[in-house]
């Protein structure tokens, strides 16, 4: 019966959502929706030198927005840090029981450099192709689960990715800075020369901005995955 | 193409409601996993590639694994060897199994 | 050149850097050097002349496409509001928080918290203010679970699931907001709604009041209140309380007036704040445990703030700003004395405090002036402020004033009683076992007796500061 009740609102709200949403579809809203995409359209191969231009709202028009992700991420990070500390005992033993067997553990490391590739190469081209800083930091960290996965005794080194952590995030607000005193006097304003339009070296800070992203989405959810399954060098210390 | 679009959204509602629906949380998982997946395909048909990738890459991978590991978790929890709490509700659920056995 | 963006720099760059120091002596130092210099920042600004707001554009790119910050009188007194509170805050839980451990990742995301905050002021880009209310609430989140305790566990699963219910129906209605404007520029919005449908304004402006109402502890949402202010380590009880509802309740209702204008939401807002008044007030007088009546009392307390901004008086606006300040101030100080009674005693029962008001001369007598405030007894700053709220109400001639004032005043008793009832417990007994099972030293450590003090000046000479509280709530 509460299930039947929960359906039916959610179901009701569902509809009120799509009728009133829909209804308001009309030509004249459609248009001045349209004005500012095109405006940015126009204005991006100009302004960011970006080939691709959903890379040039992320970071450039909208870069502020980025940094405030790549923080929502750090602070997620930092609570599962903490939680997992909160966990005295039983939980920060390591996930798996054994290790994964020879197959296994060679396979997932002749794995390891091809998606790191992959990641890289998606990072780094974020501002030609499809791609960027986000999901290539997260396809680096799923390398790294991987080896996780198989290997009971490994260890990740706990310092390292805090470092990692710190450059990336102090760098971001560095190149911010750069912009705020720099001539151009607006915070996070691209001041590298912007290169040959779609080359790989072009379109200023972009690329620089995304791979500090991956580095620092990668080394987040590797924080992260590696306090879970218990795989970090504080948690082995601990359970010696 | 709208079709394809369409008939993949009807797709995405049937897993969403699936994963609430089904009983065990692993399939639920499995299930949210597919679910990014095929956003992340609709996602490139209407021409948002960078969305895409995006999800396919959190959504469909790294989501599933931590909350696999997630219930990993709680289950190794459950087995007896963690916080007082835990182990409480542990040994009662075991008692009330014994009871049942012994009823049977 | 000092550009407002410095407000949300500084304490990220603070935060980024906290993780890496492992001495928790280091990352106090470093949170409460931070905590100085946005307080030296936000007197800069307070002392600005801001007649016309201070803008800036991000990475120089204007409003329809980009992101701008915008820094007018308002932002300027709730950031000096929300650094001197932070600073006082780090001051006081150097010798409160226990888990060593936790400490400097603690410091980090109460550093997170107050950049959120101030982005959330500052910037003029509906979907930046969801970016910045995210972080807001996932620093709140861990806050409260930082506890570690089975209770604040809870209370912050609780409050995540909310908030993130909340969060999503705030992204739906920018989506719907995106919609018709095309545009993300509050004012691009504003213009865009007036002209939609009203259906469809009416449908965005709930969804967004009713996402962002869950952090402003509006009525009908704010059953995570209760548990997560009193769960929390007591030091971030009294950010909860002293600035983080205030702030968001301030900016929805900028919002909802700026942003919404085309949607009538102050009668509705104003009825909820009666409730709201209502019921934190009555199941305040039902607590046992100190901390749970002080987060139910703030619930009330928050209805009465929004009832006084929900009147369309510029009278009633400067009531309740003024108000909101006085709630900072005094709530602080009974959250932190509150959080000293519970390390000594190790009890949280109002019962179990008595007669700690004759062994801590000092507190006691901070604590009973923070509670007269709040009360509103006539010579301190709460008295004033709420005098300022039942004038407001009488001369706004809107709907529901006087029904208003009735509630208010039915609160004031209520609240009279239930604090009164504290301090009697404070004075009584004096050779009662609970005090003298309390081993050490009773009155407060020096940096905890000092926080506490700076919020008691703003509670007894907060009067001085009317004049100073700026008018309007304008984008």
């Amino acid at each position: 019966m509460r299930k039947l009740i929960g359906i039916l609102l959610i179901g009701g709200f569902a509809f009120y959502l799509v009728t009133v949403g829909m209804g308001l579809f009309s030509a004249e809203s459609r248009s001045e929706l349209d004005s500012v995409g095109s405006e940015i359209l126009a204005t991006s191969p100009d302004l960011s030198g970006a080939a691709n231009t959903v890379t040039a709202v992320v970071v450039q028009y909208r870069g502020f927005d980025t940094l405030g992700e790549v923080t929502v991420l750090f602070v997620s990070a930092l609570g599962v840090g903490m939680l997992a500390m909160a966990i005295k005992d039983g939980l920060l033993k390591n996930l798996f029981d054994d290790n994964g067997g020879f197959v296994l553990q060679a396979g997932s490391l002749a794995l390891l450099p091809f998606i790191v590739l992959v990641g890289l190469y998606i990072t780094l081209h974020g501002h030609l192709s499809p791609g960027g800083g986000f999901p290539g930091g997260v396809i680096i960290a799923t390398a790294v689960f991987v080896v996780i996965l198989t290997s009971k005794t490994l260890s990740i080194p706990r310092g390292l990715i805090n470092v990692m952590e710190t450059l990336a995030g102090l760098g971001f607000l560095a190149i911010g800075f750069v912009g705020l005193y720099s001539p151009a006097q607006s915070f996070l304003a691209n001041i590298l020369p912007k290169g040959e339009f779609g080359s790989l070296l072009s379109a200023g800070f972009i690329p620089v901005i995304y791979a500090i992203v991956a580095i620092k989405v990668a080394s987040e959810l590797i924080n992260i995955i590696s306090k879970l399954t218990a795989a970090d060098s504080d948690s082995k210390e601990a359970a010696e | 193409m709208t079709y394809i679009v369409f008939i993949l959204c009807v797709f995405l509602v049937g897993m969403a409601l699936a994963a609430i629906l089904v009983k065990d949380l692993r399939s639920a998982i499995i299930l949210l996993s597919a679910l990014s997946l095929f956003a992340s395909l609709v996602f490139l048909i209407v021409a948002a590639p960078d969305v895409a990738i995006t999800e396919a890459a959190i959504g469909s991978a790294l989501t599933t694994v931590i909350f696999v590991i997630a219930l990993f978790r709680t289950r190794k929890s459950t087995e007896g060897n963690t916080s007082a709490t835990v182990r409480r509700v542990d040994e009662s659920a075991r008692a009330v199994r014994q009871k049942e056995t012994d009823n049977a | 050149m000092v550009s407002p963006i410095l407000f949300i720099v500084v304490p990220l760059a603070a935060a980024f850097l906290t993780v890496l120091v492992n001495r928790n002596a280091g990352a106090r130092i470093l949170a409460l050097l931070t905590a100085l210099t946005l307080s030296a920042l936000a007197w800069f600004w307070f002392r600005a002349d801001l007649s016309t707001p201070v803008s800036v554009v991000i990475a120089g790119i204007a409003p329809p496409m980009g992101i701008q910050l915008s820094m007018d009188r308002l932002s300027a007194a709730l950031a000096l509001l929300i650094s001197v509170s932070g600073l006082l805050v780090i001051l006081y839980s150097q010798s409160y928080l226990k888990s060593e451990e936790a400490q400097s990742k603690h410091y980090a995301v109460l550093l997170l918290l107050m950049a959120a905050s101030f982005g959330i002021l500052l910037t003029r880009d509906l979907f930046n203010l969801f970016v910045f209310y995210e972080i807001l609430c996932i620093s709140s989140y861990i806050l409260v679970a930082s506890e570690e305790t089975k209770a604040s566990f809870e209370a912050s699963l609780k409050y995540l699931l909310l908030g993130s219910v909340g969060s999503l129906f705030m992204l739906v209605a920018i989506g719907l907001a995106y919609r018709v404007s095309g545009s993300l520029a509050m004012s691009d919005i504003a213009r865009a709604l007036g002209k939609a449908d009203s259906s469809y304004a009416m449908l965005t402006a709930a969804l967004f009041v009713l996402g962002m109402g869950i952090e402003a502890a509006i009525f009908p949402v704010n059953t995570w209140l209760p548990d997560a202010h009193s769960s929390a380590p007591s030091s971030i009880s009294a950010v909860l309380s002293g600035f983080v509802i205030e702030l968001a309740l301030v900016v929805l209702l900028r919002i909802s007036m700026t942003v919404f204008s085309s949607v009538n939401l102050m009668l509705p807002l104003r009825y909820m704040a009666l409730a709201g008044i209502l019921i934190g007030e009555l199941a305040a007088f039902g607590q046992t445990e100190l901390k749970r009546t002080l987060a139910y009392s703030s619930m009330g307390q928050v209805g009465l703030m929004l009832f006084a901004l929900t009147l369309g008086t510029e009278a009633g606006r400067q009531a309740g700003m003024a108000h909101l300040v006085m709630h900072t101030g005094a709530k602080s100080v009974l959250f932190l004395i509150a959080g000293y009674f519970i390390v000594r005693t190790g009890k949280r029962e109002i019962k179990s405090y008595s007669g700690l008001g004759r062994r801590m001369p000092l507190t006691g007598v901070l604590f009973v002036i923070a509670a007269l405030s709040l009360v509103g007894v006539p010579p301190l700053f709460g008295f004033f402020t709420k005098f300022k709220i039942l004038s407001a109400a009488a001369a706004s001639g809107a709907t529901g004033a006087w029904l208003g004032i009735a509630v208010i005043l039915l609160g004031t008793v209520l609240e009279a009683s239930y604090l009164f009832r504290v301090a009697r417990t404070l004075y009584s007994d004096p050779e009662g076992e609970n005090v003298k099972a309390v081993k050490g030293r009773m009155e407060m450590d020096v940096p905890a007796l000092v926080a506490v003090f700076g919020f008691t000046l703003l509670v007894i000479f907060g009067s001085f500061l009317l004049p100073l509280i700026p008018s309007g709530l304008a984008l």
